[in-house]
């Protein structure tokens, strides 16, 4: 919306939706859960939803007072970027502006490409519950990586989005660069408790130091900030590549 | 050959675990004899194996020490609170910043955890001068889920990462072990092994009850304490770097007491070869059934330990008092 150049008409927002532009807005929910009061309390014309959007009986609730609410498609990679967008156009009635930004993206995203295949592991992480896992294929990650003309070693060789981390299968993808959420990388106690992990300080990345990380309500978002995230993400894996 | 059986299959089942893992070691015979020479081999999989030596050996002997004490087969260092004791004072310790998990500081923590929890579970126990089988077990299970419950409430309310999760205090892993944290666990085995070895002549006699035992000439308090302490540093060591792994210390000294009879001495070699035996395979399969994922290992425990257990009282349903 706020890339619509529509941030005149929003009045309330979801907690992932950290951009600075929008810190003055209203949040409607508590964590990710729809607080139905609030948001009719903020007497909104249209509520934009994705299928993720819950508790389903909050939507219900605000369907029942009377506001219009949208269901948009769902954006998990590059490619689904352009139907989310023209869908939330469509929605606020602003087809044209959807898409002068449809190709804006994509301008965006075609210039980010790297000179050389860098091995990309992406690690969800977090430490306080002990979860470690590795993207694989699906994982969302893996169409960044291939959008910057990287190799995502974890989608080329495991089998599900996102796959136990151990330190025999991080050793063996061996990657040249590991890419992580920046409150993972944290909750694992920063670039030096991530080191001290088994199996990293194996891999090419551990031993260069090369660990890029990338906001978390940012990296997977697949929105209107992607394009500028593809950019700095090329560009950082080109300086820790060096 | 009965002698020997548990050794051989030690051997073997060591020899499988460092040759089984995710990553294809090229050339595994040349680079297992030259230390050093495979990344993964030596700082990964012979570290994680070896520590599953230790840990097996360890809990194996805590076991055995809990039942020498309390001169009763269902004492065990999960059932006594000691465990728990084990992974509050490591998690307490880990919290306020005194020690990394892992570290030597936290084995010592975690053992003087679970000395505390051992102790209280006796006081407890005790209160009415009549320290009963039924007592300790029943006093023991409840001081376990109590110390159990505050390691979670404590794991839930300070998220970080260096205090571990419940699932890592309940479940053991051997994951996360570093080269690093084979010396701290190394110590406590020798430490515990040492006092086991000394004081098992005077447990062979506490077995006959405290009456006999004490016209033999022997400080039955002192010998239960000295026994308590080396469960405590043995369990201690062990939880505070894998978590708890369920069933070994119950397991491992009722099959050695069934195979080699009731000698402590002969007991605490047999008991640590095969405590050390069924963590290493427990590791090996944990690792190996759903690659490249993992199992939790205490659920791998669990599943080789119950019916091993349940098999030997099926064949010789007095195991305790027969030998």
């Amino acid at each position: 919306m706020n890339s619509l150049n529509a941030k005149s008409i929003i009045v309330g927002r979801d907690i992932s939706s950290t951009e600075k532009a929008l810190e003055d807005v209203p949040l409607a929910t508590s964590g990710h859960q729809v607080l139905p009061e609030e948001v009719i309390a903020l007497k909104p014309d249209l509520v934009i939803i994705d299928a993720s959007t819950g508790p389903k009986a909050a939507i219900e609730q605000i369907k029942s007072a009377g506001i219009k609410v949208v269901q948009t498609p769902e954006s998990w990679t590059l490619a689904d970027i352009s139907v989310k967008v023209a869908a939330v156009a469509a929605a606020i009635g602003a087809p044209q502006q959807g898409a002068l930004l449809n190709a804006a993206i994509t301008s965006a995203i075609q210039r980010s490409t790297l000179t050389t295949k860098t091995r990309i592991a992406f690690l969800y992480l977090r430490g306080t519950s002990s979860i470690y896992l590795v993207g694989g294929p699906g994982s969302g990650a893996d169409s960044l990586i291939s959008a910057i003309g990287a190799i995502d070693v974890g989608a080329a060789s495991l089998p599900r989005p996102f796959n136990t981390m151990t330190a025999e299968s991080l050793a063996t993808l061996n990657p040249d660069v590991i890419l992580v959420m920046s409150k993972g990388l944290e909750s694992v106690g920063g670039v030096s408790g991530l080191l001290k992990l088994p199996g990293v300080a194996q891999t090419n990345a551990g031993k260069n130091h090369a660990i890029i990380d990338v906001d978390d309500s940012l990296l997977l978002s697949f929105g209107p900030r992607t394009p500028s995230l593809v950019i700095a993400l090329g560009e950082k894996v080109s300086a820790v590549g060096k | 050959m009965k002698k020997i059986a548990p050794g051989i299959a030690l051997v073997i089942a060591t020899g499988v675990a460092v040759y089984v893992g995710t990553a294809p070691i090229d050339n595994f015979w040349s680079a297992l004899f030259v230390p050093g020479s495979n990344e993964i081999l030596w700082q990964i999989r012979i570290p994680r194996v070896t520590a599953a030596l230790l840990v097996g050996a360890c809990l194996a002997l805590a076991g055995l020490m809990a039942q020498g004490a309390c001169n009763n087969a269902l004492a065990e260092p999960s059932i006594l609170g000691t465990t728990a004791g084990a992974a509050l004072g490591t998690v307490v310790a880990v919290l306020t910043g005194l020690v990394q998990v892992g570290s030597v500081g936290a084995i010592a923590c975690g053992a003087l955890g679970a000395l505390g929890a051992t102790a209280l579970t006796f006081k407890l126990a005790n209160l009415r001068s009549q320290l009963s089988s039924f007592a300790l077990i029943i006093v023991g299970i409840a001081v376990s889920a109590t110390l159990t419950a505050v390691v979670g409430l404590l794991s839930a309310m300070v998220t970080r990462a260096d205090a571990r999760s419940i699932s890592f205090w309940n479940f053991g892993s051997l994951a996360l072990i570093t080269q690093e944290n084979l010396i701290g666990i190394a110590i406590t085995a020798v430490i515990g092994g040492v006092i086991a070895w000394r004081i098992s002549p005077s447990l062979d006699r506490l077995s006959l009850g405290d009456a006999t035992a004490f016209h033999l000439g022997i400080d039955v308090g002192r010998v239960r304490f000295i026994a308590l302490v080396a469960l405590s540093v043995l369990a201690g060591g062990a939880v505070s770097t894998v978590g708890s792994i369920a069933f070994i210390g119950l397991a491992a000294p009722h099959i050695a007491r069934f195979v080699y009879g009731p000698s402590h001495r002969n007991l605490i070699v047999h008991t640590a070869i095969i405590g050390a035996l069924l963590v290493v395979v427990a590791d090996t399969l944990s690792r190996s059934i759903a690659q490249p994922s993992e199992l939790p290992i205490g659920l791998v425990t669990s599943l080789i330990g119950a019916p091993v257990l349940i098999a030997l009282v099926a064949v010789k349903n007095n195991v305790w008092k027969t030998q």
